[in-house]
This record gives C-alpha cells, structure tokens and sequence, in this order.
C-alpha cells in the first residue's frame, strides 16, 4: 500500500470515528446494562407465580382476555404474548386504543387461572429508560435512524481501521503491547482490542443498524404483503373491539393450520402487525433457528376463519434473524457474559480511540520530544521505503 | 542500523485475526442454529477474542527472537 493510501485511510478511519465515536460510547455503555435486562426484570418483578399440579389446564385465552378487560374496563388489547421462560404466563399489553403507543399497560396473567398476576410499570423503570435511550434517545423514529446512519458511519470507521491495521503491524507481532510511553501502549491496545473483536463489532453494529430500521421494514410488510393477503376485505370498515371473536378460536385455527408450531404471539385487529379485521397469530418453529423465524396467520376475528397464512419475506426475516444477533440472548448466559466482556472490550476500543486522537491534536511536551529522538516509533532512524508513512501512522 | 532483517516482522500479519474473526463468525451462528454443543462450541470460539486481550496485557518480558541477538534500545 502506498504511503499515500495509508495517509488517506488513516483520515478517513480518524474522521468517521470522530463522527460517530460519541454515540457509539453511549450506545454501547447504555447496551451493558440492556445485555441483562430479563435477568434484571425478573429478579426486580412483584410477582410470584402460584405453584400449580402440574397438569392443570390452560384456561380458555378468551378468559384471559376477560380478565384483562376487568382489569382496564376502558382499554383494548394490542398484543398478546406468552412468557419465553414460563409456559404459565401470558403478557397482554393494553392501550386506550389499538394503535396508541402511550399509556401502554402491559398485564401479567396466569394462563391456568386468567389471574392477573402483575401489572409491572411499562414505560417507567430504569431498564425502559435504558433501552428507550439505546434505541432513540428519546426522539421517536428520527432518533432511531439517527442512530442508524452513526452506526453506519462507524462501520465505515471499523473498514478503514482494518485497513490501516496491516501497515501498522508491520514490525510488530500479533497481540504486542508496548509499554514504553502511554501513547504507545494504548496506540496498541486500541490496535489489538480493535482487531480481535472487529467479527462481534461488526456483526453487532450492522444488526444493530436494521433493527432501527425495523419501523419501517414492518410498513412495507404492511404495503407489500398485508395488503394483498386482506384484499378480500378491502373497503370494508375496521371491526369495532365489540365485535371482536373468540381469541381462542383463532389461535385453534393457527394450530391447525400450522401443527409443528408454537404460539409466539397475537396482533390484535387494527394493530401495525396486523389487519383491521384480522388477529394476526405469530407462530413460532421448533427448532432454536426456526423459533426465530415467525410465520403469521391471518385469521379473520369475527368468524375465526383462516384468511391466509404466508411465509414472512426475506427482509422482515432479516430483523428477525438480526434481533437475537444484535442482543446476544440466544446462547444462554455463558453468552450473555461474553457480549458483555466484547461489549466492554469495544468501549475499550473507543476509549483509547478518543485519547490517541486527542493526544494527536495536542501532543505533549514529553510526546514531541520522544517523536523528535525518535523514541516513540518503532521505524528505524535511517530513511527506508514507506518509513514516512508507518510515522504518520503512529503520530 | 538495519534491524529490519534482525527484527522478525510479523510476516502474515493477517493469520491471526483472520482466524479469530472467523471462529467469531463460526461462533455467532452457532449458537443460533443448535442447542447444547452448538451453544457451547459458541462460547468456545467467542471466548477467543477476550482471551487474546487478557494474554496481550499480561505484563511480560520482550526476549530477543532466538535469530536476532541484537534487539533496539529502548530507552524512554
């Protein structure tokens, strides 16, 4: 590579850090915490979950959805999801109106008793203020794709540090620290920290930034296929929440139209996942690929027929696959520590980032004195090929 | 001084990282597609990294490579 190419890597890799270094220390600080958040949520919860024989029955979902309504005699449910640990729970979220995104109740139920169990505070909470900051800073979707262009211009950040990484290792070996000054020794932790982790960075960073798309991925189902799967329906108006059918009997109709899969979760009519007219019921795989990879069924929530039931298309799979890549919860907790070690192993990253460029911008005394008597830099006193270039990139 | 053909440059500088990225890769979807030794060989390969920057800081000597008996002063 000639010297000219590194110098201009070099600056592309320290102005696109320069861009995006802020928010990604801060994504990846307010993400530490997030890593953890069900173990959080369940050690914070005021809940116990009665302990049952253990054949009881399920009670009918209609019960549950009685229960709920009991509970918020004005409102009408959005979603229905049952417990990724606890078979005996059921999550049903509750708003003023189906497509309200404030105000949201989120019910825990018992699926055996149609008990509410918790009614566990949605929108406040240390964790929801965490994720809601990770996600968009309190700035609604403009904040989400915000932070989807930083996390953009970070991975042009981690392409050009790559590509900067060869000429700088050429006179020193794999995983070397050097300890002589402290801009040497943080020059090459940044190095090496950098370049051990760049696979998880980058696969982290990029589903990170589809999951911020995942607005509008959803509208474009929406647009693209909902539209043709309910055009039986078209014109007609929305059903009001009173003429509501048997829950139970669409997810009976989804079981059978899908018998290899589990429930993963119901959209209520008018919700952005479903149809004005439709339950949409989620159905997950069984196995741990497949019970990512969700298959919706449209079934019609007055009679509690079968409308359609599509594969989900490449780009809705995509978030789906990208979510368990970007939280790191598909791996149990071994994994959950590993994210987080990498996580603090690319605050590292930044870290030292930021102080070489600082300590570029206004070296020291004793900095200019080493790079003077040479002192600093590994390159060889005596001119050579390139040696101007390796300087430029220690400096 | 021509240390270059003393000192031994790391002459795939590519090897290792190469390596630890795609176990990493190797690693990451692992765990997504299996259970049990899928989610193990995971934490196995994903653990590489992290090790890697423990051993990089672990105070330790600089021996001169068995060919190069001269190695630069480094006074600071």
């Amino acid at each position: 590579m000639s010297a000219k190419s590194i110098r201009r890597w070099t600056s592309v890799h320290t102005w696109t850090s320069v861009v995006c270094t802020v928010f990604l220390l801060f994504l990846c600080v307010t993400g530490l915490p997030l890593i953890f958040h069900e173990e959080i949520d369940n050690a914070t919860r005021g809940y116990d979950v009665p302990s049952l024989p253990a054949k009881t029955p399920r009670a009918s979902l209609d019960r549950l959805v009685d229960a709920a309504k009991a509970r918020h005699p004005g409102d009408v449910i959005q979603y229905m999801v049952p417990d990724a640990d606890n078979p005996d729970i059921m999550g049903a979220t509750m708003g003023r109106d189906v497509t309200a995104q404030e105000g949201l109740a989120f019910l825990v139920i018992d699926n055996r008793t149609a008990r509410v169990l918790d009614e566990p505070e949605l929108q406040g909470g240390v964790m929801h203020v965490l994720l809601t900051l990770h996600t968009d800073m309190f700035a609604g979707l403009p904040g989400k794709l915000f932070l989807g262009l930083m996390g953009l211009v970070f991975l042009a950040s981690v392409v050009s540090g790559v590509v900067v990484y060869k000429p700088y290792m050429r006179k020193i070996d794999f995983a070397t620290v050097r300890k002589r000054t402290r801009r040497l020794y943080w020059l090459d932790v940044h190095n090496v920290f950098g370049i051990v982790t760049v696979a998880w960075v980058v696969v982290v960073g990029v589903t990170g930034v589809v999951n911020t798309w995942a607005d509008l991925v959803v509208r474009y189902w929406q647009y693209d296929q909902m539209a043709a799967m309910i055009a039986p329906y078209r014109g007609q108006p929305p059903l009001a929440a009173s003429e509501l059918g048997s829950l139970q009997r669409a997810v009976d109709t989804a079981n059978a139209a899908m018998p290899d899969r589990t429930l993963a979760f119901v959209a209520f009519p008018g919700t952005a996942l479903s149809s004005p007219h439709h339950y949409a019921v989620f159905m997950r795989g069984a196995t741990p690929l497949t019970a990512k990879l969700l298959r919706p069924a449209l079934v019609d929530a007055a009679t509690g027929e079968l409308t359609d039931s599509r594969d989900l298309p490449w780009y809705v799979t995509s978030l789906l696959v990208s979510q368990p890549l970007h939280f790191g919860d598909y791996g149990g907790m071994p994994l959950k520590i590993i994210w987080a070690l990498l996580d603090v192993i690319a605050i590292v990253v930044l870290a030292s980032g930021v102080y070489l460029w600082l300590r570029k911008r206004r070296p020291s005394p004793v900095d200019s004195q080493a790079m003077r008597t040479g002192d600093d830099d590994d390159a060889p006193r005596a001119p050579r090929p390139n040696a101007a270039a390796v300087r430029a990139r220690l400096r | 001084m021509s240390q270059r053909e003393h000192r031994r440059p790391a002459r795939h500088p590519w090897r290792w990282p190469l390596a630890i990225g795609a176990g990493s890769a190797i690693g990451l979807v692992s765990a997504l597609v299996g259970d049990g030794a899928f989610d193990a060989l995971s934490w196995l390969l994903l653990s590489v990294p992290i090790t890697v920057t423990l051993a990089a800081l672990r105070p330790r000597r600089h021996p001169p490579p068995p060919s190069s008996p001269r190695r630069r002063g480094s006074s600071s």
